[in-house]
């Protein structure tokens, strides 16, 4: 058998590695030497191009060198298709710098957002100044999206201004510091239209900047006057990564807001009825059930039997939550609510069949054997209907087990 | 680092196909000669394992995912046909079609930005690149010149043809060790020193003014022969930046580092490979 040995080498090619990785210190230096000597913006405007395209660190003393000559500039030319010029040319000096994430050039960055009213520029400085890392200058970018959210400006700015916001959206998901949630969650409940996608992306922002907003939202829950604000922090935080702890907490101070108030239209009415029902929500399907819930939760009960100011399907919600608190607190308010139905089915008055087995299922739920002797009322009574003792007989059955 | 230059061939696998060879097998030991036959020299087989990258993500320091590039080739991978540059929300930002002798620049709608005209010699080492921009205005020009093909000039010209700058690479030993950059006139304006280990590595690029004072500098660290840290150094000698290379065991760089003076994270590039294999014969 003729038998071939085959030798396996391996080889390195450790000249052709470093030559590969050899910098382009003579490129870059060359590059910034024909940037420093040239006069005119297109002169510029083309080595910068040159520039740009190396996509090198080593670039970017000279793309701050550029953009400080410019800041000065931008605004005094009269002519437009210079000024266009000059704005493009600034645009493709900072975009550079944002995508080098040059931490050094925060300053320059900074002073063309200051120094521009042209919203695309100002659009793309502040993106960068996000790319770059510029937390020093943080509170100017919140306090900045806050006027935008205000609608402050000429109506005929309102375009404009939405391409600012969009941009300080950007920028302040990156820098991801708390202090910017505030003014992210009034964007995303802001007056900017849909097509602009500034609430879509705050609302998106929002998540990520703060696993729980509890504080923040709270803090807005009880400033805000407007329902839909009260309603929109709840939401928020609903949707966080906040504990379930602090999605009750928040949960239950909406719910006292939703309750303190008296609707004066009806506008106002259905957004404090949104807010009960999202807060009563959040409390049945959240994992801690906070005893001071069944204080508003009971209030709701009371308010029903006294001038039956919530709707049915609000009241059905309500025994849901309350359903899921098997406290004693909770079945003794949720007893004393049956009983007074069943006085009521006794008496001869109609009662909402709805509302009598939604309270019935409920007690039933809480497996809290306090709710034994109401349940066993309504499952002998002569007043109720069959349907109704056969939903209590059901309930009993829960409570036994 | 320029992406360009991570491009390349890392690691070559060479099998030597050799008839003539004795081996240590059963067939050597056999007690009785085979009958003697002229013996028929084959050409060796060379098989060489190229790398090459397909997608560079870049990562901010807080490791938040950036932007990232996606390299196209042909079928078995020799030809780089397109780059294309997507945000962190996958929308593209930017896009470079390659073609036979010309690369062209796109921005995120697909409008053409600026293209080049690039002249290869025979070794494909670049001759010649003009720039133009979309209204195909020539912006600037580049000439390359090679001896025993390594490069020994660079001459820049703007779109007049005017002559902006020249480079000259000076070679000691087949070595690269000093590079000039000279004026339009041809005076020294600065000039850059390359020094080396005795291994063959490049261990220190100095860069140096007209009058010979060190304006900054770059030193480089290896381990098993494999670059792990550059260090950017100011004139006096201070660090100024750093990039750090992390390589897989066939010394590709898969995670490059940039990193300032403190060692904080500026930016974090992962690059993933995919390789195909060349056959060549040797004589």
């Amino acid at each position: 058998m003729k038998t071939r040995l085959i030798k396996i080498i391996t080889i390195i090619l450790v000249l052709f590695l470093v030559a590969a990785s050899v910098p382009a210190n003579e490129v870059s230096a060359v590059w910034t030497r024909l940037f420093r000597r040239a006069v005119s913006l297109s002169q510029k405007s083309n080595i910068m191009a040159s520039i740009v395209e190396q996509h090198n660190r080593d670039m970017v003393p000279v793309l701050m060198e550029a953009l400080e000559e410019q800041v000065g500039s931008l605004e005094n030319t009269g002519d437009v298709t210079v000024r266009m010029q000059i704005s493009e040319y600034t645009k493709m000096i900072i975009k550079e710098l944002g995508r080098l994430k040059a931490s050094e050039a925060a300053p320059y960055i900074w002073q063309i957002v200051q120094a521009v009213d042209e919203p695309f520029l100002k659009g793309e400085a502040i993106i960068a100044l996000g790319k770059v890392g510029a937390r020093q200058y943080i509170d100017e970018l919140n306090i900045l999206l806050r006027n935008l959210n205000f609608n402050l400006g000429a109506i005929q700015d309102q375009r404009k201004n939405e391409i600012v916001a969009f941009s300080l959206v950007i920028a302040l998901e990156r820098l991801k510091q708390p202090s910017s949630y505030s003014p992210l969650f009034f964007a995303s409940t802001g007056w900017y239209s849909s097509q602009s996608g500034v609430r879509a992306k705050a609302s998106e922002s929002m998540l990520t900047i703060l696993d729980d907003p509890t504080e923040q939202l709270m803090q807005v829950t009880k400033d805000s006057k407007e329902y839909d604000i009260k309603l929109a922090a709840l939401d928020a935080g609903y949707k966080s990564k906040a504990s379930d702890g602090n999605k009750a907490a928040l949960a239950v101070l909406s719910l006292s807001e939703g309750l303190q108030a008296s609707p004066i239209n009806p506008t106002e009415k259905t957004q404090l009825k949104s807010l009960r029902v999202l807060a009563l929500n959040v409390l049945e399907y959240g994992s801690v059930k906070p005893e001071e819930a069944i204080v508003y939760m009971n209030k709701m009960l009371i308010s029903y039997r006294t001038e039956r100011l919530f709707d049915i399907d609000e009241m059905i919600d309500l025994f849901e939550a309350l359903g899921t608190f098997s406290s004693d607190a909770s079945v003794k308010a949720q007893t004393e609510f049956l009983a007074y139905l069943t006085d009521r089915k006794e008496s001869g008055l109609s009662i909402d069949l709805r509302i009598s087995k939604s309270s019935i299922i409920a007690i039933g739920n809480t497996r809290n054997p306090i709710g034994f002797e109401e349940l066993t009322n309504v499952q002998y009574s002569d007043s109720w209907e069959n349907s109704v003792k056969r939903e209590a007989k059901a309930a009993l059955a829960k409570l036994n087990k | 680092m320029k992406l360009s230059s991570l491009t390349f061939v890392l690691v070559a696998f060479i099998f030597l196909g050799c008839s003539t060879s004795p081996s240590i097998s059963e067939s050597s030991i056999d007690a009785v000669p085979a009958v003697v036959k002229e013996v028929k020299k084959e050409p060796k087989k060379i098989v060489t394992t190229v790398y090459y990258p397909v997608a560079v993500v870049s990562y901010f320091g807080d490791g938040v995912k950036d932007e990232y590039t996606v390299y196209s080739y042909n079928e078995d991978g020799s030809t780089l046909l397109k780059e294309e540059l997507f945000n962190n929300k996958d929308i593209l930002q930017q896009s470079i079609a390659y073609e036979t002798g010309k690369k062209s620049l796109y921005d995120a709608s697909g409008t053409l930005v600026s293209y080049e005209l690039i002249v290869l010699d025979a070794d494909k080492n670049v001759l010649n690149k003009e720039k133009y921009d979309n209204k195909d205005n020539l912006i600037s020009v580049s000439e390359y010149e090679y001896k025993n093909g390594m490069k020994i000039s660079w001459k820049i010209f703007n779109g007049s043809n005017s002559l902006l700058s020249t480079t000259l690479y000076k070679y000691t030993d087949d070595i690269l060790t000093r590079i000039d950059s000279l004026s339009p006139g041809g005076e020294m304006e600065e000039y850059f020193e390359l020094l080396y280990k005795n291994n063959g590595l490049l261990l220190e690029n100095v860069h140096y003014n007209v009058e010979g004072k060190v304006q900054d500098s770059r030193s480089f660290e290896y381990k098993d022969t494999f670059l792990v840290m550059e260090l950017i150094k100011r004139k006096n000698s201070s660090v100024l930046r750093k990039i750090m290379y992390l390589n897989d065991q066939y010394g590709n760089p898969v995670e490059t580092v940039f990193m300032d003076a403190g060692d904080n994270v500026q930016e974090r590039l992962i690059t993933d490979y995919e390789s195909r294999e060349e056959i060549t014969y040797e004589n």
